[in-house]
């Protein structure tokens, strides 16, 4: 499923954004470096133990409830990657790995958890992929003007 | 002939089904609390003692009465911490742990739960202080917090004590830690300090530092003697930091408001936390009753009120042992007329800054009250939304003893996400 695309997750020419759901219904999204595509697994590596990312994604654990993952590239690209969270690493060697890393990269930094979770779908959303969807799909949604014979040049 | 108390006899399935916003990881955590929990030969074998924590070091004892060597404890895919002890088979219907296609499983009546993980070992634990104490005699741990006793004997069980608490059986596990595996009754300050400079230099593994102790009411005032010394142990451990304060929290007696002010101007302690054990007056004075001969619990009440003046407001918590306030023939008659007592004067405390969370009660054959139940899951449940609800409607963390840095009350592990 999409792994090229997943594996955009690990270029740093992409833009990453998580969007989680609070309690209230209300989704939350929020640009996040960290997230990474290792191992078929997607790896989202959280700074802050209040952050509202965080208690999303504990929801989204507790409740079984899905996350998305906008990824933003160079030229009109991006992608909406579906992802279930599995498993929240918040101690241990494994999880120390991580602080360590990035400590490494960050210098005097914490680390409040690394989510691991599990992609479920990858869409393309760019816009040529979508227009071309449309247009082969759904023939009525257009504008008459844009097929008529005879066009007015401005 | 006393009356039985009217409980809760929903099982897991239908708790889950009636309070389906309650988190099911923490759910069956308390469940797991509650009946205990079995390891099978195979879930042993998978135990490796360079890298797994085992037990043993516990302030409190054990359920089948074994102190060494298993798994200490372990954790839930979600990061909940499951503290509960080794229960015999026949006792309680307890959770299986077993080895399955190399993963650790938890089961229930044979059904297949989820995939468990045993605790990883500190780098410390095996080394010696320079006297040659076994540093994990003077700091035992839980996943991200530094666990120290000073001094595990309690005085309430001595002559002039007044009694022990009910639930209690501190005085019998140090007897057995003693004679199985050497550990001290007192801790030497300069091993402290040498065990956390040890510990601080795993990166990543600690994010608290917690010391408890039995009470000890010897001193020109009563508990004097119990201050001074967490003083030395809390200034030796601050040796170890860069910083004046360190994010700690000291489970102790209810302190008068001077005592409590030493603590927080000569050490680097942020928090503190005094169990009243059970909250009802009546009650607290059959279960704890050196709790109630030294201190009292209106007195208790007041100065743990007096120490949000000097910790300040999210800094001052008490612990309650639930399900010894429905024993009988003493306790509530029914777990509705328990959590409407016990919540209401939760939310009177939390009203003044005082935050309470709450411990499963696990029966301990060492324990006064180890032959009698607990509570249903349905009441730890109701008990666990409740707290949690208290303290959002007072706006009060509870950030010093939560899943993370403590890891034994349910209802602070649902301040992560409700
Ligand atoms: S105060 Fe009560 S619970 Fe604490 S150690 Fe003493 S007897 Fe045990």
């Amino acid at each position: 499923m999409g792994n090229e695309i997943l594996e955009l997750l690990n270029d740093e020419a992409s833009v990453k954004i998580l969007v989680t759901v609070d309690e209230h219904g209300l989704p939350h999204p929020a640009v996040k470096s960290s997230l990474r595509y290792c191992g078929g697994e997607v790896i989202y590596l959280e700074y802050l133990e209040s952050s509202r990312t965080n208690r999303g994604m504990t929801r989204s654990l507790w409740y079984e409830k899905d996350v998305v993952i906008l990824l933003a590239r160079p030229g009109e690209k991006s992608f909406v990657i579906v992802a279930h969270p599995v498993r929240a690493l918040v101690c241990g060697k494994e999880f120390q790995r991580y602080y360590e890393e990035v400590q490494r990269e960050r210098g005097d930094f914490d680390l409040a958890a690394v989510w691991i979770m599990k992609p479920l779908a990858v869409t393309d959303q760019s816009l040529d992929v979508r227009v071309a969807e449309e247009t082969a799909r759904h023939p009525h949604f257009m504008h008459l003007d844009r097929l008529a014979k005879y066009k007015e040049t401005p | 002939m006393t009356a039985a108390v009217r409980r809760s006899t929903l099982s897991f399935g239908e708790v889950a089904a009636k309070y389906p916003e309650f988190p099911r990881f923490v759910m069956l955590k308390i469940d797991l609390h509650r009946r205990g929990v079995y390891y099978t030969e195979r879930a042993l074998a998978a135990v490796d003692p360079a890298r797994h924590q085992t037990g043993g070091t516990h302030i409190f004892g054990t359920r089948d009465g074994q102190l060494t060597y298993r798994p200490e404890a372990f954790i839930l895919r979600d990061g909940t911490l499951v503290l509960t002890t080794p229960t015999p088979l026949e006792n309680n219907d307890p959770y299986i742990v077993d080895q399955i296609g190399g993963k650790l499983i938890l089961l229930d009546k044979g059904q297949e739960l989820d995939e468990i993980f045993y605790w990883d070992k500190p780098d410390y634990y095996d080394k010696k202080t320079s006297r040659g104490v076994l540093m994990q005699n003077v700091a035992g741990c839980r996943p991200q917090r530094l666990y120290i006793t000073p001094n595990r004997f309690c005085h309430f069980w001595s002559e002039k004590g007044g009694g022990g608490c009910g639930f209690c059986d501190i005085v019998n596990n140090l007897k057995q830690q003693r004679a199985e595996i050497r550990m001290p009754t007192r801790l030497d300050p300069r091993d402290v300090s040498e065990t956390v400079r040890e510990a601080l230099k795993e990166k990543g593994r600690f994010t608290a530092v917690f010391l408890t102790s039995g009470s000890d009411f010897r001193g020109k005032k009563p508990f004097d003697r119990e201050v001074d010394y967490y003083i030395e142990i809390l200034k030796a451990i601050g040796e170890n930091f860069a910083t004046e304060k360190f994010p700690s929290q000291l489970l102790c007696t209810a302190l008068s408001k001077d005592q409590i002010r030493r603590l927080h101007d000569e050490t680097g302690l942020t928090s503190i936390t005094m169990d009243i054990e059970v909250l009802n007056e009546r009650l607290f004075d059959i279960v704890c009753p050196g709790k109630a001969k030294w201190i009292g619990y209106q007195e208790w009440k007041r100065r743990m009120i007096d120490a949000v003046d000097i910790f300040g407001p999210n800094r001052v918590g008490t612990g309650i042992v639930s399900g010894v306030e429905l024993v009988p023939p003493f306790g509530f008659p029914s777990e509705d007329e328990a959590l409407t007592a016990v919540l209401g004067e939760a939310d009177e405390l939390a009203a003044q800054g005082v935050g309470t969370v709450n411990m499963i009660w696990v029966p301990r054959s060492g324990s006064p009250l180890g032959r009698h139940k607990n509570a249903s899951l349905e009441y730890y449940v109701r008990l666990a939304q409740g707290l949690q609800a208290i303290r959002r409607k007072h706006g009060l963390e509870i950030d010093f003893d939560d899943y993370r840095r403590c890891g034994n009350h349910p209802d602070s592990d649902l301040a992560r996400g409700l």
